[in-house]
């Protein structure tokens, strides 16, 4: 049986989530835009998941639009402001997401000024900057994520948004990781845009949703059809945002449950690194999902200590981002801290889950101490 | 397959309900990692995505490497259109006007950034020709989109025709096939298709899987629409939904391995459908070609009825006035007005689709159903000497539909119209609902009774217009704003129109009332 560690890049779909799915998977369920009754049924599954992932973040049903994913989302929430406008300046933290990061990059080619908002070795960005840069005027969207995938770190992006609003900037935020494992409000947030994903939270792949607040205006970024308030073209995936509902329930419901749970691997497992040699934790000192943990073990490159555990242990853990896996480039998450490439290369995240236990925890231990180089030395200078 | 509150389903082109082997075939997959990671559940996930793209792929005839997985037939369109047109100069653009609004929404998008269009038109019989794309191709054609099937219709456009054409003409070709997979076998490369655009939902696979074919060699300039973690090489980024895409496969070869014995069954299901609804239903008008379609669809048009109070009527049939996605609009079939029909006509249209659930039973109920809705919707117009009201129990099908209640519950319905009152008359544009609504004086108290044709819509409303006369007065009650009234009605905005029609009776009548009180 492998031990899956690697809850942040995906999750397992919750048996409660599957229940709750499992009708719109085999009855007469049709096109939620019919107007007859199986439409109807359709489009009344549809609106109680909207007020329940609505819920999760202290929004109102109507603010939720519903995409095919994350990456939609960041999508739809950059090009769709940046298309809605003549090109300015965009700022996005050091640390984002690819699917944020790439689709700012992307409007470099259209003109835009794309900056990133410098972060610490603890991955807090810079605040000041960010205020001395909105003074010169030219600022049209600013993205930061809540939490982040690889580091696990929160970011305290209140202040920042709150410096955006004052300056008429839109702003956007990515609570991928964060939604389900801290509380989250979007009020208290202060940001325009917020994009969610289900298969973070137990919930299944191929769907999750932007937050839309206030009158921000956006261009849609897949049309026809007239869905979504003409926000998002293309039946509703039914069953899939049934199952986003009953996840975004579950996930509310048992928040402080599951952090606490969380905790009591990660913090434990983080004490037992901190006393092996040659390991390094990053962030340590920041405050981070309860979940997350990411270290470097010195003489292993990241990919190579993932694919030892895997192969050796059956162990799933993950070097970074999956969306960046394979790729050996060192985590721009940590480079964008301050962080050496050598370093960096050197990272392996571990992100724990409900069904994880304390078993998991020895296990991954006891694989990293017969790997690890120092101890291998050790045990041949005793030997001799 | 089970039934909703007893209402029988045939919109099998608005959804194909998921089939329980591609159902069994997805659910392990709910469970798995992310498909990008590396380890070995990572790898495992991996594997049964490009498992299901070869699948596909050889479905249509295509190289693995040429299939992009999309979250439906919306966003490959939208891939595809946008996508390989995107960075180019403004050219020319050749499509129809019947296709799906996730192809027509994103041409008028590109129609708004410079880029010319000729939108060809179906012949009669619903047909785009491959004559008609010849004449409209230009030396700067850089794209023509049409779709292999028509959704309303299931009219087949002669693709490899086109294909050739475009091709001789160094123009790309976007198909979108999601009504047509079921039914034809496709090979892309033998068609000279360069772009096309696959739905699952339309095969009894899952909802929000899709996927886009993409011309390998020689290779596209297919620009992204969104970016990311560089999934499907940068084209589609973002976590694949594995479970999704092994449905789409799993219902891919579902349709390799039943599709000649489907073809003929359903066909004869909607031949069956077709004879019975001749006989049955005196003038009903067939709208589409015979010869040159799919056999899942069958589109008629109903003379002499309300189109809104036939689609009330069979409220137990779950059937399409249209294509679903536009069937929330209260304009007429773009689609059947290009065929020529009127609004009136176009507006009293109905969509049979049949799948693998359906039977000859089915059939047997709908056109039995349809055969009594409409005779007792012609008995009630004037012209036949019939009663304006009607029963108002067997106009509106039983169920939870706020609509029944209160059409069984009119109070102020006409019986005796004494030639002293008030009234205002207004119809529906097509002219063939009507409402009229009569005000009396007694004392201070204005009482209003109200006629209509048979619509359920328009009964409900003009009841809830003369309640409001009497329980406020005529100036509040026209001051109601038709959301409130539908909001108070429980009625969705396919009412808006009966309740516009109220409004302007109750205007007319006030109108002519003032009159009268003044020669009085």
């Amino acid at each position: 049986m492998p031990v899956y560690l690697d809850n942040n890049a995906t999750t397992p779909v919750d048996a409660e989530v599957l229940d709750a799915m499992l009708p719109y998977f085999g009855g007469p369920y049709a096109n939620a835009s019919s107007l007859h009754r199986y439409g109807r049924a359709a489009r009344d599954a549809v609106d109680r998941a909207r007020s329940q992932v609505a819920a999760l973040v202290g929004a109102r049903a109507e603010q939720v639009v519903f995409t095919s994913g994350g990456t939609e989302s960041n999508n739809l929430a950059i090009r769709g402001i940046a298309e809605r406008g003549a090109p300015g300046a965009v700022l996005y933290g050091a640390t984002e997401h690819s699917a944020v990061l790439e689709p700012m990059q992307a409007l470099a080619q259209r003109g835009w000024q794309v900056e990133t908002i410098p972060a610490d070795a603890q991955g807090q960005l810079d605040l000041p900057w960010a205020e001395h840069r909105l003074g010169d005027g030219d600022v049209r969207l600013i993205s930061a994520m809540r939490a982040n995938n690889e580091t696990g770190v929160i970011s305290d992006v209140t202040p920042l948004f709150a410096a955006a609003r004052a300056a008429g900037v839109t702003t956007h935020c990515d609570a991928v990781q964060a939604a389900g494992k801290i509380a989250l409000d979007v009020t208290e947030l202060g940001a325009d845009l917020v994009s969610l994903s289900a298969h973070k939270i137990y919930g299944p792949k191929g769907v999750g949703a932007l937050i839309v607040l206030g009158d921000t205006d956006l261009l849609p970024q897949i049309v026809g059809g007239g869905q979504e308030d003409g926000l998002r073209g293309g039946t509703e995936n039914v069953a899939a945002i049934v199952g986003f509902g009953a996840a975004a329930a579950a996930a509310k419901a048992k928040l402080a449950e599951r952090a606490e749970h969380a905790r009591g691997l990660r913090d434990p497992l983080q004490m037992q690194l901190q006393a092996m040699p040659g390991v390094q934790i990053f962030a340590a000192d920041a405050q981070r999902l309860p979940n997350t943990l990411q270290f470097a073990m010195a003489g292993f490159d990241g990919e190579a200590l993932l694919m030892a555990l895997d192969q050796m242990a059956g162990i799933a853990v993950s070097s970074g981002s999956a969306c960046d896996s394979g790729k050996g480039e060192p985590s721009h998450v940590l480079l964008g801290m301050g962080l050496d490439a050598d370093t960096a290369k050197g990272a392996v995240r571990v992100s724990f889950g409900k069904h994880n236990t304390d078993d998991d925890v020895q296990a991954l231990l006891a694989a990293l101490s017969q790997l690890n180089p120092v101890n291998s030395r050790l045990m041949r200078s005793v030997a001799q | 397959m089970t039934i909703l509150h007893d209402t029988l389903y045939l919109d099998y082109a608005a959804c194909v309900p998921l089939h329980p082997d591609v159902r069994a075939a997805m659910l392990p997959w709910l469970d798995c990692a992310n498909p990008s990671s590396s380890h070995a559940p990572g790898r495992a996930a991996a594997i049964a995505v490009e498992h299901a793209r070869a699948i596909v792929a050889d479905w249509v005839g295509a190289q693995p490497d040429e299939i992009i997985w999309t979250s439906g037939a919306t966003e490959s369109n939208n891939l595809a259109i946008l996508g390989a047109l995107a960075g180019r100069a403004p050219a020319h653009i050749v499509s129809s006007r019947i296709e799906h609004k996730a192809v027509l929404d994103p041409i008028r998008q590109l129609a708004t950034q410079g880029w010319r269009v000729t939108w060809l038109e179906p012949d009669t019989d619903g047909v785009i020709h491959a004559d008609a794309v010849a004449a409209a191709l230009q030396q700067d054609t850089a794209l023509v989109s049409l779709m292999w099937v028509n959704n309303e219709l299931g009219t087949e456009t002669d693709i490899p025709a086109i294909g050739a054409l475009c091709r001789a003409n160094n123009t790309l070709l976007h198909v979108d096939a999601a009504q047509a997979l079921a039914w034809l076998d496709i090979d892309v490369h033998a068609a000279q298709v360069d772009l096309l655009s696959i739905a699952g939902q339309k095969i009894a696979g899952p909802k929000g899987s899709g996927a886009l074919f993409a011309r390998g060699k020689p290779p596209l300039r297919l620009q992204a629409r969104s970016f990311g973690g560089g999934q499907e090489r940068g084209l589609r980024p973002g976590t694949l939904a594995v479970h999704q895409l092994v449905g789409l496969a799993a219902a891919a070869q579902r349709v390799v391995e039943t599709r000649n014995d489907e073809c003929l069954r359903v066909a004869t299901l909607r031949d069956a459908a077709w004879a019975g609804l001749q006989q049955a239903v005196p003038g009903v008008l067939r709208n589409g070609a015979v010869d040159a379609a799919t056999p899942h669809v069958l589109n008629f048009s109903v003379p002499g009825v309300n189109g809104e109070a036939l689609v009330y009527g069979l409220s137990d049939l779950a059937l399409s006035t249209g294509s679903a996605c536009s069937s929330a609009s209260p304009t007429p079939s773009y689609v059947l007005r290009a065929l020529g029909r009127s609004d009136a006509l176009a507006e009293a249209s109905l969509r049979l689709s049949f799948g693998w659930g359906s039977t000859a039973e089915h059939v047997e109920t709908a056109v039995a159903r349809i055969a009594a809705v409409v005779a007792r919707l012609r008995s009630l117009r004037p012209d036949n000497g019939g009663a304006l009201l009607g029963d108002a129990s067997t106009l509106v099908a039983p169920g939870n539909d706020p609509l029944a209640s209160r059409v069984q519950h009119c109070q102020h319905a006409a019986c005796a119209i004494d030639p002293g009152d008030a009234c205002g008359h207004a119809t529906t544009p097509a002219n063939d609902a009507a409402v009229a609504i009569y005000l009396r004086q007694a004392g201070a108290v204005w009482q209003a009774r109200f006629r209509a044709l048979g619509n359920p819509a328009t009964l409900a409303v003009a009841d809830a217009v003369c309640e409001a006369v009497a329980t406020l007065d005529v100036e509040a009650a026209l001051a109601q704003s038709p959301a409130d009234v539908l909001a108070t009605l429980g009625l969705d905005r396919l009412a808006t129109p009966a309740v516009l029609q109220a409004h302007d009776a109750l205007h007319a009548a006030w109108e002519q009332a003032g009159h009268l009180a003044r020669s009085a």
